[in-house]
């Protein structure tokens, strides 16, 4: 072994921890080398001095400290403990799955609710957009019968009708707003105005109603596009007007249609309900309304109520002239609410015996 | 271990169970009995009696939340070996960043603006260093030591200091016993280069 192999050992050397062969070497080494001699007496001194060094002794309260300390950290514990309270109660992880699954699906559902909503709407039909090509007729069925049908619609077509305010249903729609008083305005014919109409007896065949008292409520209205297409002599409207009810109102009170003049002698007998039902359709039609339905009495087949939707700025003349067939009974007031087109009226027929 | 450290291992013992028998006065009489080997140690590790003190506190709060679940695999004084040199390990690392942080002017407050030469020093009011010599001549000694690796300054003092065999040392510091030979061997020999005007 040289210098530097022995210098390896030397501090097990010191410590006596080398096994007896390598202790030889050492030895047999030390003795000839006075280098390595010197050197492992240094260390020796070295070891002994730091293990001469005195042993420091801890403080007197040491103990009190120590228990104040273990009893600070027990209370910090407590505390810690309190506000985390561990959970005690094992939930499967599966019903913890199936719980967690539950929310998401009802949060999702709570997020797309409003545009389901939205996509539920009605959607805006041709009647929304336009007006009804058959505003002025009381039915569908009538419209294929009339002769004078291509001219009324002309007519329908170039009276220009405020334009409903669907525009702003749908908007109101789409902001999910459908607030009571804008459903009012907006669709008004969900709250018809009750009306009673206390019939006057007419004389049984007469045509029921005077001539003048229609020209002069047609005198009353505003005319519009009617001007232009004024009712030609035995036209349709000429005819309504007149009093002259033909096939078609017949079909619509019920009766039958009959053509030989044996068979209008015979049926030509109207009730007063009949013939005030077919004046307020005129007047209807004259004022720009529109009648919506007609209820019927199940015993007498009459006319019972008639349901119509109005023009607002035609509706006040209208019921000046519906109070000329009988006596009218209406609310005190029943005033359209502002921004309102049109107004539903349910006209209750009340014979008078 | 000779025969009155085999003795003082039975009473370990009987401390022991008795203290996790609920008998609280047990853990006084564990603190009493080993309270100045474990100081001794951290002050050699720390080299400041206050933070010696505060190290070998910590040392025992540890040993009193953990004694319930002692097992008895190793010899306590090995185990408590153990906790006391991962203690003084953390305050260590934390002491360092503290004294390279804690820095004082030597003329005052102000300056710079009026022409004073102004020179900054680091405080040693507190270091290791100032500590050892004023409590003791040999500080020189304690000087080399802190000077030490880490590693290496666990061994020597372990094994200088504090007497433990190679096979207790390597079980308290978690090195293989020839590691701890190779260890003490350097540690040794930078020892006596650092102290060679000294002895």
């Amino acid at each position: 072994m040289n210098c530097n192999e022995i210098k390896k050992l030397l501090s097990e050397y010191i410590d006596g921890a080398l096994e007896a062969d390598e202790k030889a070497v050492v030895e047999e080494h030390l003795a000839s080398c006075e280098k390595c001699s010197e050197e492992a007496a240094l260390l020796k001194a070295c070891v002994e001095k730091i293990g001469s060094l005195e042993k420091i002794e801890a403080p007197e309260e040491f103990l009190k400290k120590v228990k104040e300390r273990v009893e600070r950290r027990s209370v910090f514990q407590e505390m810690m403990r309190g506000l985390f309270v561990p959970v005690r109660i094992k939930i499967p992880l599966e019903l913890a799955g199936v719980a967690v699954s539950v929310v998401l699906v009802i949060l999702i559902l709570n997020t797309t609710q409003p545009q389901k909503q939205i996509a539920s709407l009605p959607q805006p039909t041709d009647s929304m957009r336009a007006p009804n090509p058959t505003w002025f007729g009381a039915g569908e069925g009538l419209a294929g019968k009339r002769p004078e049908e291509d001219s009324i619609r002309v007519a329908s077509k170039e009276v220009k009708k405020p334009p409903l305010v669907i525009k702003e249903e749908l908007l109101s729609y789409s902001r999910g707003v459908l607030e009571d008083e804008k459903d009012s305005r907006i669709r008004p014919e969900e709250k018809p105005i009750e009306l009673a109409l206390l019939i006057r007896p007419k004389d049984v065949g007469s045509k029921g109603y005077s001539d003048a008292a229609l020209d002069s409520s047609l005198a009353g209205f505003d005319y519009d596009g009617y001007e232009e297409i004024a009712p030609a002599p035995g036209s349709y409207l000429e005819q309504s007007i007149r009093g002259d009810h033909s096939a078609i109102d017949k079909a619509d009170l019920g009766l039958a249609v009959v053509d030989s003049e044996e068979e209008r002698q015979k049926e030509v007998a109207l009730s007063d309900i009949q013939k005030s039902y077919l004046e307020i359709k005129k007047l209807v039609e004259i004022a720009k309304g529109e009648i919506i339905s007609v209820s019927y009495n199940e015993n007498t087949n009459e006319p019972q109520a008639i349901t119509i939707n109005l023009p607002v700025e035609n509706s006040s003349l209208f019921l000046d002239n519906l109070n000329q067939l009988g006596e009218l009974q209406s609310p005190p007031s029943f005033a359209p609410a502002e921004g309102e087109r049109l107004i539903r009226l349910r006209i209750q027929l009340i014979p008078a015996n | 271990m000779d025969r009155e450290d085999s003795y003082i291992e039975r009473d370990d013992t009987a401390l022991i169970q008795a203290f996790q028998a609920d008998e609280e006065e047990a853990f006084d009489k564990l603190v009493i009995k080993h309270k100045n080997r474990v100081f001794n140690l951290c002050y050699r590790f720390v080299g400041s009696y206050e933070e010696a003190d505060d190290c070998a506190q910590e040392t025992f709060v540890k040993v009193y939340r953990s004694l319930k679940k002692f097992k008895f695999k190793s010899a306590f004084s090995t185990w408590l070996y153990a906790i006391t040199v991962n203690t003084c390990k953390n305050k260590l690392s934390s002491l360092e960043y503290r004294y390279k942080k804690k820095m004082v002017r030597l003329d005052g407050p102000k300056g710079g603006e009026d022409g004073v030469y102004r020179v900054e020093v680091q405080d040693e009011s507190m270091s290791p260093r100032v500590e050892i010599e004023r409590k003791e001549k040999k500080g020189l000694i304690q000087k080399a030591i802190d000077s030490l690796p880490e590693q290496q300054k666990v061994v020597v003092v372990l094994r200088d200091i504090e007497g433990l065999s190679y096979e207790e040392i390597a079980e308290v510091a978690g090195f293989k016993p020839g590691t701890v030979k190779s260890k003490l061997a350097r540690a040794r020999q930078q020892l006596r280069e650092k102290l060679k005007g000294l002895i």
